[in-house]
């Protein structure tokens, strides 16, 4: 255990969602206070966008945790979290009366729906509201997320009494787009979109999760290991969660106080994560479909290799010149918009 | 140490326990949560209980810095939409380290520095390190921290510890870091691994670090120091700037960081709209 070696209370890098280990970067400081305000709010639809390891779900339960904590709303709350959504619509259903632990006797969907109304009138005559939170939910059917609109369809009251937030890969966002979802996009109040990390929230991200853990002054992180860090993780936390448990292990092994960039490379070695490995892992994975350990790891980094040049791209549209041609015109713009003001000033 | 270690456990709580449990309105309890947004609290308030103080005067009754155009709320308004369009940028990008530069030297870069620092230190949830990085002229070190002792090249030397070169302003969310007292050539400073630690550490508690380089040209310094930043951004002044040298300086910046670019002391165009526009008032800072 590396725990003792580095003075560490816990491990500082376990992969189960636990809200405590939340760290908000921008985005997710974003997204977390787009959930809250439209759950508080009743605003009825939330959408999170976000690429595969980025945080969504430790996201919706510090969301959860929050909403749950919170007094305005104690005991005023009835949520339901469906992470396994590949069901047919009377499962989905039964899903989520068991969730809000709504009892049927009946299985006839008019009295399911009428049970499940009824629980949200109950809540809201509290002064609570209902929360149904669908992880995963780029694997909904299309029948799925039309029968998810219709359960919130109630909307003969004032405010929204049900409040959705549908939380998936970017895929989802595809999905919503389609002409068939209008009905249902038209309903969306907010969309947030996580992105991976970029390399100084990386680091922020692995010093405050050590400092959560215990650890007392510097990280042992030096700059050229983070750097290291984040070109093989791309900035995607559950990536950075794991490379570094690794490292650290690795480097108690070795007594080394400052983990430095062979280290990492050792333990991305170990996780298949270095570019050389990723790439065998694609195509190895397109060849047998192998469901190992190691080469899911693989295709989680190649896939989100993939999604992090997408958001590069999309990056890319904030910044005002990319190539040096295009610096060269905005230059040329700025030097031809001086000489008019030149010539104007001469008139 | 320990103090450090009780300091980042608040840190962690002020994350979720930050937020109140009965707000009055859900407006009010997003606002405290952004409220929270400030990187690395406790960690920075350990970091920085201790900085030296120093006092940053008004730009307007400061002499070198009193560019008329910063009296009038046009211009100050021209800095605050500047500090927006780079705060969109931040938050897609992620960015923390922002440096700015022109071509050749007097193009504005100090103020327009200066000036983006006060814009951001004005809103709650920044915090905001400035940092003197033209180790030549030094001049906000001058105004701002005359024989302030050691700075930024004792730190990136090695021998002054981070922590010890910041120092604190009569503005709360604003840090600046003087260029110290070393004389060592400013590129075998920046070439080191120190400066790039530097901004690695300060990004850990500031939520952006803003760092007035020297010119381009024709100097090596800007290209080792924007190596370490995540963005750059130009400053060309008008009436100034030379077209060749212009494009020169342009091919040598690293597009993918070029943030964008600052139009600087253009002449008395929005003079004509300011008495019109009820929006526009002469404001301080």
């Amino acid at each position: 255990m590396y725990t003792k070696f580095y003075q560490l209370r816990e491990e500082p890098f376990r992969l189960t969602p636990d809200p405590k280990f939340l760290h908000l970067a921008e985005p997710h400081r974003a997204a977390l206070a787009m959930l809250l305000d439209g759950i508080m709010s009743r605003k009825g639809f939330l959408v999170l966008y976000g690429p595969i390891g980025t945080g969504k779900t430790t996201l919706m339960h510090a969301a959860l945790h929050l909403l749950e904590d919170n007094l305005a709303l104690k005991d005023k709350l009835s949520t339901a979290f469906v992470v396994n959504p590949t069901l047919s619509p009377s499962e989905f259903l039964e899903a989520v009366l068991d969730e809000f632990e709504v009892h049927c006797p009946s299985s006839s969907k008019p009295r399911r729906l009428a049970a499940f109304h009824e629980m949200l009138l109950a809540t809201q005559r509290k002064g609570g509201t209902t929360v149904l939170i669908v992880d995963e939910a780029h694997l909904l059917t299309p029948e799925l997320l039309e029968e998810i609109r219709l359960l919130s369809n109630t909307d003969t009251y004032q405010e929204k009494p049900l409040q959705v937030v549908l939380s998936g890969q970017p895929e989802l966002q595809a999905h919503l787009h389609h002409p068939r979802m209008k009905a249902l996009q038209q309903r969306v109040a907010a969309n947030c979109h996580l992105r991976p990390l970029s390399l100084p929230e990386t680091r922020v991200y692995v010093s405050e999760r050590l400092h959560a853990a215990g650890l007392r002054g510097e990280s042992p992180f030096g700059v050229t290991a983070l750097e290291k860090l984040f070109e093989f993780t791309s900035g995607v936390p559950r990536l950075i969660n794991l490379l570094c448990d690794n490292a650290l292990s690795l480097g108690a092994a070795q007594l080394k106080q400052v983990i430095d960039a062979a280290i990492i490379e050792e333990a991305a070695a170990k996780l298949q994560l270095l570019p050389e490995q990723v790439e065998a892992a694609k195509s190895l994975s397109v060849a047998s479909r192998t469901s190992s350990g190691a080469a899911n790891v693989a295709s989680l980094r190649s896939m989100n290799g993939r999604v992090s040049t997408g958001q590069d791209t999309q990056a890319d549209e904030h910044v005002p010149a990319l190539p040096e041609e295009e610096i060269l015109t905005a230059v040329d713009m700025l030097i031809n918009a001086m000489k008019q003001r030149r010539g104007t000033a001469r008139e | 140490m320990s103090r450090l270690f009780d300091q980042t456990r608040k840190a962690q709580n002020v994350i979720l326990e930050g937020v109140p449990a009965a707000p009055e309105s859900p407006e009010q309890w997003v606002e405290e949560l952004r409220k929270t947004s400030k990187v690395g609290q406790g960690i920075a308030e350990v970091r920085l209980a201790n900085c030296r103080k120093t006092r940053f005067a008004n730009p307007t009754l400061t002499p070198s810095l009193a560019n008329p155009a910063v009296a009038q709320g046009s211009a100050m308004e021209a800095y605050r939409m500047l500090r927006t369009r780079l705060m969109r940028a931040q938050a897609s990008q992620g960015i923390r380290s922002i440096i700015l530069s022109s071509a050749v030297g007097n193009e504005g870069k100090t103020l327009t520095t200066f000036n983006l620092a006060l814009a951001y230190a004005s809103l709650e949830h920044q915090r905001v390190l400035l940092i003197d990085g033209d180790l030549r002229t030094r001049a906000l070190s001058q105004f701002f921290a005359p024989n302030s002792g050691q700075g930024l090249s004792e730190a990136l030397a090695g021998e002054a510890n981070f922590a010890d070169v910041i120092m604190a302003s009569n503005k709360p969310n604003l840090h600046f870091v003087p260029t110290g007292e070393k004389s060592v050539p400013p590129p075998e400073l920046y070439a080191s691994e120190r400066w790039r630690e530097f901004l690695g550490w300060a990004g850990e508690c500031f939520n952006v670090i803003l760092i007035d380089a020297p010119p381009i040209f024709p100097l090596s310094d800007f290209d080792l120091m924007a190596a370490a930043t995540d963005g750059i951004v130009f400053v060309v002044r008008s009436h100034r700037t030379q077209r060749e040298l212009l494009q020169k300086a342009a091919a040598q910046v690293d597009s993918k960081k070029l943030l964008g670019i600052v139009y600087n002391a253009t002449q008395n165009e929005t003079k004509k709209s300011k008495y019109n526009n009820p929006y526009i008032e002469a404001e301080s800072v």
